[in-house]
């Protein structure tokens, strides 16, 4: 019984053994030591960001999706067939006027 | 309740150092910093119970805290913000040691070199008295085996003294469910504990 009554006893004892605890504060120098994180952090995404692009397969596909805008460009510029008989139409009566003319 | 006064900066200036952080000012930050240090460390400290693991957290929350400062709108007050970051980052932690520590154990038994870890050493929290510094470190062992959301509203309750309705705040709970979590924290606190005495007492 008795033995009961201790082991009670030292049951809540434990649950309220937090009750009266201090707060527990930062280590000392704790901000000189998170603006430093935070200085190398910043340096850090960059550096992070320079090795993602020297990958060969990063900068070969940002090589290939260049090529392939700039062959999109090339391309949507080029005139297209109906422009180009129109083109060869004005200038064959070009031609024509400037031969037939009265006038050299 | 128990309530930490040190430090303490009424909350109509601690919105203002809102403000000028929000504006970039650096002094700003080391007040914020100063001021809330011991809240943001302790509650890392109770749910992590480890020192090391404790202050790279805090580093971490006052990161966030620097960079989404604009995120804070002043509805709820900053020290539940606060809490709320801590909290997150801190379980983050748990569960990925969680998961590595399953990955040791299935990569183990597949025969790799990773071997399992023992239990962690004891957890000594520096704010313990010395007569009760035995009890807390059995009580921390069992906290630490209870659910998370147990153990977050029971250890922000106990440790740092906060109300069920910050809690509430801090983990989208109603009060009552607050006080739910942490009856229900209590007797399976209860439990583990009559189990380890009767073991070694």
């Amino acid at each position: 019984m008795q033995h009961k009554e201790d082991f009670q006893k030292e049951v809540d004892l434990t649950l309220n053994s937090l009750d009266g605890a201090s707060r527990a504060e930062a280590p000392a120098f704790f901000y000189t030591r998170l603006i430093a994180r935070m200085e190398s952090v910043s340096v850090s995404i960059w550096s992070r960001w320079a090795a993602i692009l020297a990958r060969p397969a990063v900068s070969l596909g940002i090589l290939f999706i260049f090529l392939l805008m700039n062959g999109y460009l090339i391309l949507s510029n080029l005139p297209k067939e109906e422009e180009s008989h129109q083109q060869d139409y004005i200038s064959q009566q070009i031609t024509y006027f400037d031969t037939n003319s009265p006038n050299p | 309740m128990k309530e930490h006064p040190d430090k303490f900066i009424p909350r109509a200036d601690e919105l203002k150092l809102i403000e000028k952080l929000k504006n970039g000012d650096e002094s700003a930050f080391k007040l914020i910093v100063d001021t809330r240090k011991g809240l943001v460390y302790n509650t890392a400290l109770g749910l992590l119970q480890s020192a090391e693991d404790a202050e790279d957290i805090t580093q971490e929350v006052f990161i966030k805290v620097y960079e989404s400062v604009h995120q804070f709108k002043g509805e709820s007050a900053f020290s539940t913000w606060l809490y709320k970051i801590a909290v997150t980052k801190s379980l983050e932690l748990i569960r990925s040691r969680k998961r590595k520590k399953r990955f040791a154990f299935i990569t183990s038994i597949l025969g790799e070199n990773n071997e399992l870890k023992h239990d962690p050493p004891e957890f000594h929290h520096p704010g313990i008295q010395l007569d009760n510094r035995e009890r807390a470190a059995t009580l921390f062992k069992a906290i630490a085996k209870l659910p998370d959301n147990q153990r977050v509203a029971f250890t922000l309750h106990k440790l740092e003294g906060v109300s069920y309705m910050e809690i509430g705040d801090v983990m989208q709970l109603s009060v009552s469910a607050v006080e739910s979590l942490i009856h229900r924290a209590k007797s399976n606190l209860k439990k583990d504990l009559e189990d380890y005495y009767l073991k070694n007492l």
